[in-house]
């Protein structure tokens, strides 16, 4: 009893009801409502490429490196497809 | 065929123009150059390891390279394709198989160098490890809690009159969550049930540093921005990108600091205010691709030269914003 009467009190103090496991919602967790929103813009198409197993590394259908070809810059960011950086 | 003296290997996917920058460097140089990902791999490259009398003897060959897993060959390990990443239960299964097997045959060789071992990385990327390791090191480091209890987050930030930031530890669940401000006057009962990780605000910024170690060299850029306090949220063309030269000190414990977490790489975050650089955190896969790319710095061309050189553990810690390479 005394248990349950301390977790009232918590959910009480803190605003949350509950644990999921037992039906109930807690609130989402605070951090989660900071995500930025999703830009809409993401990194321009790459040129036609494909990648050369003997040379170990992406080449354009004439022969050129693929980093030379663009600005290397703009795909080896740290940003997902949709442009934001996240695995920095 | 060509036999060569020295061996490099990438381990990376076949899409990672990071990989490129640097094999690019190696192309057609002494070493004998192989890349594959683990996480989908080929036919070719063939990868045969035999254990016998007692010791491991490994062999990777593709169309034009053989390589030989010994103290001659370098490991480049970028970031292969994450089995968890892949649509099909069979296709997880080979990856995990592949990657695992990959992973224990180069750990059980001994090699010239490895940039880095994962397994290393996974222990060093913990912040509490990376922040502990920091103030040794002589960084200036932000107050830090972690803490699920609400009454924890609130005394944390009215001991910082205020001013504390709340950061994610991972970002691979969600869209991205950059580095915010939280306030006594937040609705603060979302931190029950989930650790959260708050720092003191570093005040009166005058510029963001992003400080790539390669071995004993080290590639500082300054990043501006229109105020943010996250650069990472501020498009890439809006910011601007500047190679510096950091304090020595700095430089030498960015180096201390890299090894002290066991690592050949990685990429190290400040902010700068009048009083000095303050330590946020180390990013030991970090990215730099973009980095060299809009400062010029010249850290894949680095990375190549410790793979196919080996490390130059003794030299002195050299900056290299005015010094080339």
């Amino acid at each position: 009893m005394g248990t349950i009467r301390a977790l009232m009190k918590m959910t009480h103090r803190f605003g949350f009801v509950g644990h999921p496991q037992s039906g109930e919602v807690m609130p989402g967790p605070l951090i989660l409502g900071r995500r930025a929103p999703v830009p809409t813009r993401g990194a321009p198409a790459l040129p036609r490429h494909h990648y050369d197993p003997d040379l170990c590394v992406n080449v354009t259908p004439g022969g050129k490196l693929l980093i030379h070809a663009v600005d290397s810059g703009t795909y080896t960011g740290t940003q997902e497809p949709r442009g934001y950086k996240k695995d920095d | 065929m060509t036999d060569h003296d020295a061996s490099v290997v990438i381990v990376a996917t076949e899409e990672d123009l990071t990989a490129d920058m640097v094999a690019a460097h190696l192309l057609g140089g002494p070493v004998a150059l192989l890349r594959l990902d683990p996480g989908r791999l080929r036919e070719r490259p063939l990868v045969t390891g035999r254990f016998a009398g007692g010791r491991w003897h490994t062999v990777l060959t593709s169309g034009r390279a053989t390589v030989t897993l010994d103290e001659r060959c370098a490991v480049y390990w970028r970031k292969p394709t994450r089995p968890d990443a892949l649509a099909a239960a069979e296709e997880r299964w080979r990856a995990d198989e592949n990657t695992t097997a990959l992973l224990g045959l180069l750990r059980a060789h001994p090699l010239k160098v490895w940039i880095d071992d994962p397994t290393v990385v996974a222990a060093s990327l913990h912040k509490p490890t990376q922040l502990a390791a920091a103030a040794r090191n002589g960084f200036a480091v932000p107050d830090t809690l972690f803490t699920s209890d609400p009454h924890a987050a609130r005394a944390f930030i009215a001991a910082h009159r205020d001013k504390a930031v709340v950061k994610a530890l991972t970002q691979r669940h969600t869209t991205f969550i950059p580095t915010t401000r939280i306030h006594l006057s937040d609705d603060l009962t979302g931190i029950a049930g989930t650790l959260h990780y708050l720092q003191a605000l570093v005040e009166d910024r005058l510029f963001d540093a992003r400080v790539t170690v390669v071995d004993d060299r080290v590639f500082a850029a300054a990043i501006r921005t229109d105020g943010a306090l996250d650069w990472r949220a501020v498009p890439q063309e809006t910011a601007e990108y500047r190679a510096i030269d950091p304090p020595a000190e700095i430089a030498r414990a960015c180096v201390e600091h890299v090894r002290d977490l066991g690592l050949v790489y990685a990429a190290l975050d400040f902010v700068v205010t009048s009083a000095g650089w303050t330590y946020l955190e180390t990013n030991c896969v970090g990215e730099f691709g973009w980095i060299e790319s809009a400062t010029g710095l010249p850290i894949s061309a680095r990375l190549a030269r410790v793979l196919s050189e080996g490390p130059a553990r003794r030299r002195a810690v050299v900056s290299c914003a005015s010094a080339r390479m």
